[in-house]
């Protein structure tokens, strides 16, 4: 969609229209669903996190000065949301997972030989073991396909900074993933 | 100087900028362990799920319909919410105000008594005097008197009217005669004009206005069994809350607060 049409869907959704924001919901939830569901690897979850994203974004929309267009201001909303999603899940697993449980004391699950022959699934899993900033720009970059540029606007942070969180996250991954040598090489 | 190491990520994905590139290759030539790490890095790319593997793919139109309908649910939603909470505040106050009217006329007295004495025996500055007076009081609304008694019957007949309807049993069967209703709102519609050219207060204008458009739906209901039309009357009471603003005008005409309507 062209940005001057963009931003005359904005300011009518900003004046009370509910068709406008119904356009820019259209135009936008499959990116949002996307990049929800990059952090939160669940569908339902991931439709949860990009509606109240759009919620959210249709409350602040009188504070979007558009200096970002609006699929990268949603996406920040929508980053936001999953990681604090994310957070409290973890947060409510740890109350419920007893210390000296693996997951607890954070040593990587090696998978039993029998189940490891899904690649893909091992990588997901490794990606969300992560640190939230090093999964972010992992997901952002290589999942979702946005470039180091729109991940920084997303992140509020440096290319540089992308750049250094991505090496870093893959070089974490490549260790969660080390069982899985012989398939990567 | 950075490291090296820090431009694996663009060497691997080939966004490396030309000015480093140089420097960076004759480093990769002669270190094992970068070219070793490079290489992990590049076959990790080829392994991470792209965006081929888009998660919005595993879902059908109709997941997509329904993912805008609820986003849309959920904004009116919040926006009904909003609603109910501020008439449910401001329905509290106005109780409060009625239980307690005695007590606060008096509070109010002695607050205004105060405030007379305050600006009469306050010592004045140079500034105080040179300011030209503001006039704190705006001009009151003229309105009168035979106009403020139609207006308050206006009020009350409307209630009575709109609490009959809010109350009328509309089960499966029962005979529905809804004409002394209509009368009644014709009547009342008529009265509206009236009052409309009358120099209101703002909330008595704005109260007339919403008044009216729920009187002319009901003067207009078909003769008999247009039990649709009555709900969407009572929805549209309720959606207005016309009976608390009702109350809020009864509350202000008896204790002759008004406020200027805005030109």
């Amino acid at each position: 969609m062209p940005a001057a049409d963009e931003q005359h869907l904005i300011s009518r959704a900003r004046e009370g229209s509910h068709e406008a924001f119904r356009l820019l919901v259209q135009q936008h939830m499959k990116q949002a669903y996307n990049v929800a569901f990059g952090f939160v690897g669940d569908h339902d979850a991931a439709a949860d996190v990009a509606q109240e994203a759009f919620v959210r974004a249709h409350r602040s929309l009188g504070s979007f000065r558009g200096e970002a267009d609006f699929g990268t201001w949603l996406h920040r909303i929508v980053v936001n949301l999953a990681m604090n999603r994310l957070k409290s899940d973890r947060t409510r697993l740890q109350r419920e997972v007893p210390q000296d449980h693996p997951s607890a004391t954070g040593a990587a699950q090696e998978p039993p030989p029998d189940q490891g022959s899904d690649v893909r699934a091992h990588i997901e899993r490794a990606l969300h073991e992560l640190p939230t900033l090093q999964r972010a720009v992992v997901i952002l970059r290589h999942i979702d396909g946005l470039s180091t540029k729109q991940v920084s606007a997303i992140l509020r942070c440096s290319e540089g900074t992308v750049k250094t969180h991505l090496y870093r996250g893959l070089r974490k991954l490549k260790a969660k993933l080390q069982f899985l040598e012989n398939d990567l090489t | 100087m950075k490291h090296v190491r820090t431009f694996l990520y663009d060497v691997a994905t080939g966004a490396l900028d030309s000015a480093d590139r140089e420097r960076v290759e004759a480093h990769l030539a002669g270190c094992v362990a970068c070219r070793a790490e490079l290489e992990e890095i590049r076959a990790l790319l080829e392994v991470l799920p792209g965006p081929a593997a888009s998660p919005e793919a595993q879902r059908d139109q109709a997941f997509w319909t329904a993912f805008a309908n609820e986003v849309e649910a959920k904004l009116v939603a919040a926006e009904r919410k909003r609603l109910r909470l501020t008439p449910a505040l401001l329905d509290r106050i106005s109780m409060f105000v009625s239980a307690n009217r005695a007590p606060l006329l008096s509070g109010a007295g002695a607050v205004a008594l105060i405030a007379a004495f305050v600006v009469l025996f306050w010592p004045k500055t140079p500034a105080d005097v040179e300011q030209p007076a503001v006039a704190l009081n705006p001009t009151p609304v003229s309105i009168s008197e035979p106009a403020a008694q139609r207006m308050n019957d206006y009020i009350k007949r409307s209630k009575v009217l709109l609490i009959g309807l809010t109350n009328m049993n509309t089960a499966e069967g029962s005979p529905l005669d809804l004409s002394v209703e209509r009368r009644q709102s014709r009547a009342l519609v008529h009265e509206a004009r009236y009052l409309r050219n009358q120099p209101l207060d703002a909330r008595s204008a704005e109260l007339v206005g919403d008044l009216e458009k729920i009187l002319i739906e009901l003067a207009n209901l078909e003769e008999e069994h247009d039990l649709p039309n009555v709900e969407l009357i009572r929805s549209g009471i309720r959606r207005e809350n016309l009976l608390f603003k009702i109350r809020m005008a009864e509350n202000l005409l008896e204790s002759g607060v008004t406020e200027r309507r805005p030109q």
